[in-house]
């Protein structure tokens, strides 16, 4: 397992990059999902207000 | 067309602290190079040819702000729209006073800063025909950014951002001594996509 | 060429979503098996080539990503059919973030291969540029107050940016030879073998499936936006 985890010495590069690799990639999901349902919440509300 | 120069040009004339703030931004900027790198001959002469571009590119994006906006605020420009049908003339009247306004006192100072900076008469000839042609491209560049982010908020640094990766390839082949003919190139191309894209912006602002 | 969207286009994307979640969610681990455990070490880069995996297809989506945005902004301006402008403003943020990953997986990557942590060479100097022409376009939109125009200024600049692009590649070749004689020793991959295609196979489908599932979460954020929009004025 630790073998594994050192990587023949380039753990650091390795697990850095897929670290941010994926840590950007679910932020930035996590990021229009949460805008996604604001904006579907006022839409809702200036949708009730006009009717 | 003449008559918009003359309008323009006079216009910068009655508040002439346009021209000595931008020539000595140009100055002040080449002065820093002594200050940050120290004062050795070669190093100096290799450095000014190149941070010389980077002066211009500075000293044209900050009057950006300025082709186009005191008209599109003020009005003048949906008067001149109006009373032009092809707005292409206006355009080309902006490029040429921009030009004036802002780039050709660089140039005539530039010959006296470069012997301040040892370069030796056939470099300075050198950079000044790169500099002159290059200097042309950089102001069609400028006013499309500028026709285009009229209705945008005053941020200096939005438009820098636009244009710095449009002036990359002016700085690469501006800092190599043969390589005008490229850059003259390049000038064309940017006028011919310059003329086009303002058009469009202004006509856009405009209606 | 008119294409309108209807609301029973947004009702299946809506009901698409979590499948396409689970099939990114799938194909990553999958191809996190693969890359990290089942393909050998390289022979002469050892295991810092793994980085490869998830680099490449940033790189090929950062660029993709280009093309499609500059192309769904041409079609709009041709055909002034407004679906093409929603593509291209729901597509262009997903191509930041695939940029900004390949130039930082790349640098991390060029660390242990080129002992330095970036080299000024075309492929890498474009991307950066490109980088930066996702940011003016994406930072244009928002700051230009009426939309509508914003969206037509900050479709001319996508276009002049993809013009723009193979100048400077062009022009950064020319001035690498200029002023640096070949002092990198540039990687050159003479043909990859199988069990190193079939990671970085399954990574490039992952990395497509978060593409398309990021931009249709995109495309409804952004169809709520243009509604908001048109309600408020």
């Amino acid at each position: 397992m630790n073998e594994f985890l050192d990587m023949g010495g380039y753990a650091i590069f390795i697990w850095s990059s897929y670290g941010i690799f994926f840590f950007s990639l679910i932020i930035f999901f996590l990021i229009n999902i949460s805008n996604l349902r604001k904006y579907e919440k006022i839409f809702s509300k200036t949708k009730n207000k006009i009717e | 067309m003449s008559n918009l120069i003359k309008r323009d040009l006079l216009l910068s004339f009655y508040s002439s602290a346009n021209f000595f703030f931008t020539v000595s931004f140009f100055i002040l900027v080449l002065i820093l190079i002594p200050f940050a790198f120290g004062t050795q001959t070669d190093q100096l002469k290799n450095l000014f040819k190149g941070v010389v571009w980077i002066a211009l590119a500075l000293s044209i994006i900050i009057t950006v702000d300025r082709i186009f906006n005191a008209d599109y605020e003020d009005g003048n420009l949906d008067i001149i729209m109006q009373k032009n049908k092809t707005i292409e003339y206006l355009i080309i009247s902006k490029y040429i006073t921009h030009w004036f306004i802002y780039c050709l006192p660089l140039l005539v100072i530039l010959p006296i800063l470069s012997f301040l900076f040892y370069l030796d008469y056939s470099e300075t000839i050198q950079i000044f025909i790169n500099l002159f042609i290059g200097s042309f491209g950089m102001v069609f560049i400028a006013n499309f950014v500028s026709a285009l982010t009229l209705g945008a908020r005053r941020t200096i640094f939005l438009k820098a951002i636009i244009m710095i990766p449009l002036f990359v390839p002016f700085i690469i082949f501006g800092s190599d001594a043969g390589s005008w003919p490229i850059l003259l190139a390049l000038s064309m191309l940017s006028f011919v996509i310059s003329i086009y894209v303002t058009a469009y912006g202004l006509r856009l602002y405009g209606e | 060429m008119y294409i309108k969207i209807k609301n029973n286009h947004i009702e299946f994307i809506k009901s698409a979503n979590p499948y396409l979640i689970f099939a990114t969610i799938f194909a990553f681990v999958i191809g996190l098996y693969y890359s990290l455990f089942q393909s050998p070490p390289d022979y002469i880069q050892g295991d810092s080539m793994r980085i490869m995996y998830i680099h490449v297809p940033s790189a090929w989506f950062a660029l993709m990503t280009y093309s499609i945005l500059a192309g769904s902004c041409v079609l709009w301006f041709i055909t002034r059919n407004p679906l093409f402008n929603v593509v291209a403003r729901s597509i262009a943020q997903v191509g930041m973030v695939f940029t900004l990953m390949s130039l930082i997986t790349g640098s991390i990557w060029g660390k242990p291969t080129w002992g330095v942590w970036w080299v000024w060479d075309a492929r890498l100097t474009s991307m950066l540029i490109l980088f930066f022409l996702y940011i003016a376009y994406i930072f244009l939109w928002q700051a230009i107050s009426n939309k509508e125009l914003a969206s037509k200024i900050s479709a001319a600049l996508a276009i002049i940016g993809f013009i723009n692009i193979p100048i400077i590649k062009f022009s950064v070749d020319w001035w690498n030879t200029l002023h640096q004689p070949a002092s990198i020793s540039k990687l050159s991959a003479p043909s990859i073998d199988e069990s190193m295609l079939i990671p970085l196979f399954i990574m490039t489908a992952a990395c497509f499936l978060f593409l398309v599932t990021v931009s249709l979460i995109r495309f409804r954020l952004v169809l709520i936006e243009n509604k908001i929009l048109r309600t408020s004025n």
